[in-house]
């Protein structure tokens, strides 16, 4: 057989007991490995912030955003009522849940009203000026 | 010359005539500089995800400490050195000796840390020729990794303490007397001013013009380390107002001991006092350890830890236990105020709007005394006291309280003495029936609050038992838990 034409390997990639250097190890150490947060913006890049519930378990009456959408270079503000279709975010686990929630929140911190402002400015801050109405309902514990 | 901010960035020469007062240094080379290596992680100085080296002259010698760039404000930089990991490698690219470490011991996973325990390592090897295992640790509590853990990276940093610096690979040692020549220059002892979109930033350039300044603005934030103050603008999103910084005043960076005490200028960082303090008060090493991480410790300040006032300040207690002063400066003059009286209430500090902190002076305990302070936390390393205990205790030849004083954190608005408790011990047997018995004065002297740290019942009960714990290691009988012995 002709061995010129390929290379005979002794040895098989990624073998037990055989130190095998991260792919990416070099760039990761030099400061060279770009993320998510190092890529230029492109201009007119806008700025979100998420407004949370603060309530773990209650019924969202209503959301008062006024003070937000006035707020110097806020362009929009969502919650659930723009999502268009099935509103199922995908979770971190099995099952995704409605972001914004809808109408009822059943944990204490989830996102109800994305809010984009900019650009060149800093975002808003996250809950400043919201006011969301909450009842305890019967089959919850009451908020604290 | 004009008003501005001059600094060495890696190997330029930086001139910024317009500043906010309150601009990072991490936005500032993220965003300006587009050096994008030093990442932002937690914004307030806990992960370590944006640490670099800053090199500032100390007593005329070139030394570099990591220090978070979240937290630290780019005015602050005025005459110094800032390095950042892009500075490491060879102008071919060669790996600098502690990034090939942590390649070859798989000290990275996702990576996102890694720039910033690589300056951590890098600080280290600077300081440290034969680091310990316990010296590493120490070393690192400032940088959070979720994904590779720790051996790794504690791996490399024990297989590059076979090297030492040499200009053949490394750039700080192969430039050093360049930079410490440009360093000196840019030393000039003059006041800076600079306005930028209305806000007004000063430097002042001695304390006199510091006392000025204040005479002028009294409503000023004075900022040292800015492990705090920079937790207000990125956390709390607070206006400062005119800031005035200190960091840079090396009138207030003298630290002396004498037969009497030792005398601790408002700008000298915890990494600076450690040595003076744990030779002559031992109590006070592992303590010193135990806040912040390491690049907290070269930030921050001990004047700033008592100026800022807050309840759960870590070095307060055992100041206060230990009888020391603060010692204020105004154009008025000096005027020294006991500790224990320099906290009033919560927010509230007996320093008028035009006094600053000068120095603090730390009466030394006689040899015989016994010492002890305890911290508190929900972890060992790089955490805020649920509650902090420290006491000073003089016994006399019969085995007597003849003098003791005893101070808290996190029980009160204010670091506060236990002056019931104190009391009731003072003239009694130093027995463990005395110490028993004196545990409900402290419900005279304390009504902690629930937060997010401790509730009030675990405040209180945990301030009991921490008197019970220094009874035990006054007799002999150590109680802590140590995992290293060098370590705890």
């Amino acid at each position: 057989m002709d061995t010129s034409t390929f290379e005979l390997k002794s040895d098989i990639n990624g073998r037990m007991h055989v130190s095998l250097k991260h792919d990416s190890a070099h760039k990761h150490v030099s400061g060279e490995a770009e993320y998510i947060d190092d890529i230029p913006e492109m201009a007119g890049t806008l700025h979100g912030a998420v407004g949370l519930s603060i309530c773990a378990h209650g019924e969202i009456v209503a959301i008062d955003l006024e003070a937000v959408r006035s707020a110097p270079g806020v362009v929009r503000v969502f919650t659930g009522k723009d999502v268009p279709g099935v509103n199922d975010v995908p979770g971190g686990g099995a099952r995704g849940g409605p972001v914004p929630p809808p109408r009822r929140g059943e944990s204490r911190g989830p996102p109800f009203s994305p809010v984009f402002a900019g650009p060149g400015g800093a975002p808003p801050r996250p809950g400043a000026g919201e006011k969301a109405e909450k009842k305890a309902s019967a089959a919850f514990p009451r908020c604290g | 010359m004009t008003d501005a901010i001059r600094f060495i960035l890696n190997g330029d020469d930086i001139t910024l005539t317009s500043v906010r007062p309150t601009e990072t240094l991490l936005d500032y080379l993220r965003l300006q500089r587009r050096l994008t290596g030093t990442k932002e992680g937690c914004a307030e100085g806990d992960c370590g995800a944006c640490t670099v080296l800053v090199g500032r002259l100390v007593d005329g010698v070139l030394v570099y400490e990591s220090v978070n760039a979240c937290i630290r404000f780019l005015a602050s930089l005025h005459g110094t050195h800032v390095v950042t990991v892009e500075h490491l490698a060879g102008a071919n690219g060669a790996l600098h000796p502690i990034q090939q470490a942590m390649v070859d011991c798989h000290g990275s996973q996702c990576g996102f840390c890694t720039p910033g325990f690589v300056m951590s390592l890098y600080g280290l090897w600077l300081s440290t020729e034969k680091p310990t295992r316990a010296d590493i640790e120490r070393a690192l509590p400032g940088n959070l990794c979720r994904c590779t853990g720790y051996e790794p990276i504690i791996r490399a940093a024990e297989q590059v303490s076979a090297t030492r610096p040499s200009s053949i690979f490394d750039p700080l040692e192969r430039n050093r007397t360049d930079i410490l020549a440009r360093l000196w220059t840019l030393r000039s002892g003059e006041t800076i001013r600079i306005e930028t979109d209305g806000e007004k930033l000063v430097i002042p350039g001695t304390t006199g013009a510091l006392a000025e300044v204040l005479a002028e603005e009294p409503k000023a934030t004075i900022v040292a380390g800015s492990t705090d103050v920079g937790l207000w603008v990125t956390k709390q999103m607070r206006p400062l107002g005119t800031v005035i910084f200190i960091n840079n005043l090396s009138e207030l960076q003298a630290i002396h001991a004498s037969d009497r005490g030792i005398s601790i200028g408002a700008g000298v960082t915890y990494s600076q006092a450690l040595d003076t303090l744990s030779t002559h008060i031992p109590a006070l090493k592992p303590f010193i350890h135990r806040i912040g991480g390491e690049q907290v410790r070269n930030m921050g300040t001990i004047g700033g830890n008592i100026a800022n006032g807050s309840p759960i300040g870590d070095t307060p207690p055992p100041l206060i236990s230990l009888g020391s002063s603060v010692n204020l400066h105004s154009k008025a003059g000096t005027r020294m105020v006991p500790l224990d009286i320099f906290f009033i209430d919560y927010g509230k500090q007996g320093r008028r709007p035009d006094e600053f902190v000068e120095s603090i002076f730390v009466p030394l305990p006689p040899a015989e005394n016994h010492v002890g302070v305890y911290k508190i936390t929900k972890r060992r390393d790089e955490d805020i006291s649920a509650v902090c205990g420290a006491f000073n205790l003089s016994l006399a030849d019969d085995n007597t309280v003849r003098a003791i004083r005893i101070a808290y954190g996190g029980m009160a608005g204010t670091p506060k003495r236990a002056l019931s408790v104190e009391a009731f011990l003072r003239g009694k047997p130093w027995t463990e029936e005395t110490v028993l018995a004196a545990r409900d004065q402290f419900d005279r002297d304390y009504k902690p609050l629930t937060d997010w740290r401790a509730s009030a019942e675990y405040r209180q009960l945990t301030a009991k038992n921490l008197l019970l714990r220094f009874f035990l290691e006054s007799t002999g009988t150590p109680q802590g838990l140590t995992r290293f012995e060098e370590v705890a």
